[in-house]
């Protein structure tokens, strides 16, 4: 939100700004492919999400749109409400920006809402796309060893052995005198941001707001996720 | 759930065919060749049904093809599983016939018949053969 500083230059896109978008992840089941094979597929409700701010190379040094996503009672502080009210949306749960893609020159026009703060935007955004990312905080899993975090593998267990699930040897000796950085160890798994990427678009119903993506999706049923046009 | 359920019911077929455990049946099999679409079709022993009859069930058909046992499994609302008719009811107390592998020879063909009075004394509802598209 701050203003450009004469020193800092304004950026120009090095990427082709990828089109993203925020929903919920809901579940997963199974459809059938046009050969009759079973899909597994994840559910994911997309938008519609309202634009709350537009930021431009002008305005902020570069481009961006903030995006809302599920509505609630509840009211910000007052400087966010008043700029709520000021463009006539409501608060929002989810709040996130995404790389500015110009939604009018990919919908064709097509009646859907501009790209201004407090249009609507939905999957419809998403049509020819074939294949997504989608980002999410994984399930946290607390503090695990290093054999569920890291696939290391566990010792034998039998005969006198004591070394079932431990993590083993952690260096040398006194060359190097130290542990590497970035050894893997026992610790927190998970509730961390996992992409998952290049996921095939199985199929977008925009009555309903869901897109069906092929396999697996980071984090669990009703968790934020994030997607995006895949790169590829 | 709600949404989940409602993505799959696109996929599901609105009626199923009938047939049990046990019986001979063509399953009428939808292949592509190419561009050309045709028929195929598949006939065996049903030995298993399994995953309810929602998106998920399938049944399996067991047949010997030069004397070597083939299992297909088919879910029930594949698209490409055109329609399922009974050829041979058949009568059997277990639900998978996982006992038919260790078979060979007339021992597998053989399958007790259903008795059509057996039938009746049971549930006259059971209509084989008839098939439900």
């Amino acid at each position: 939100m701050a203003a450009t500083t004469a020193t800092n230059p304004p950026q120009t896109p090095t990427k082709k700004p990828r089109r993203s978008i925020l929903g919920r992840k809901v579940g997963m089941t199974q459809v059938f492919s046009e050969e009759g094979r079973w899909l597994p597929i994840t559910v994911l409700q997309v938008g519609p999400c309202t634009i709350l701010q537009v930021k431009t190379l002008d305005s902020d040094g570069y481009s961006a749109v903030q995006l809302g996503l599920d509505e609630t009672k509840k009211k910000k502080n007052r400087p966010q409400q008043a700029y709520l009210e000021k463009i006539g949306a409501k608060a929002h749960r989810h709040v996130r920006e995404v790389p500015f893609v110009d939604a009018e020159a990919v919908l064709g026009g097509e009646g859907e809402a501009p790209i201004k703060p407090g249009a609507k935007i939905g999957v419809g955004f998403f049509k020819d796309v074939k294949r997504v990312d989608v980002r999410g905080v994984s399930k946290g899993k607390g503090f695990q060893g290093v054999i569920k975090r890291y696939h290391n593998n566990a010792g034998p267990k039998s005969r006198g052995t004591k070394n079932i699930r431990e993590p083993g040897s952690t260096g040398m000796h006194t060359d190097p005198g130290r542990v590497h950085k970035g050894k893997h160890m026992p610790g927190h798994m998970g509730a961390a941001f996992r992409k998952a990427r290049n996921l095939d678009v199985v199929k977008i119903d925009e009555a309903d707001h869901l897109i069906l993506v092929r396999g697996s999706v980071p984090g669990p049923n009703g968790g934020y996720v994030y997607i995006e046009e895949s790169l590829s | 759930m709600e949404i989940i359920n409602k993505v799959s019911a696109q996929y599901l077929k609105k009626t199923l065919p009938s047939f049990q455990v046990g019986d001979v049946v063509d399953v009428h099999v939808k292949i592509r060749e190419g561009e050309k679409e045709r028929v195929q079709v598949y006939t065996g022993t049903v030995i298993k049904m399994k995953g309810g009859k929602g998106i998920r069930g399938s049944f399996t058909v067991r047949r010997i093809v030069q004397s070597e046992g083939v299992e297909r499994v088919f879910p029930f609302h594949s698209p490409a599983v055109e329609n399922v008719f009974v050829r041979r009811p058949g009568r059997v107390r277990r639900a998978k016939l996982y006992y038919l592998r260790n078979r060979v020879g007339k021992a597998t063909k053989v399958k007790e018949r259903r008795d059509d009075e057996l039938v009746e004394a049971g549930a006259a509802t059971k209509s084989a053969g008839v098939p439900v598209v």
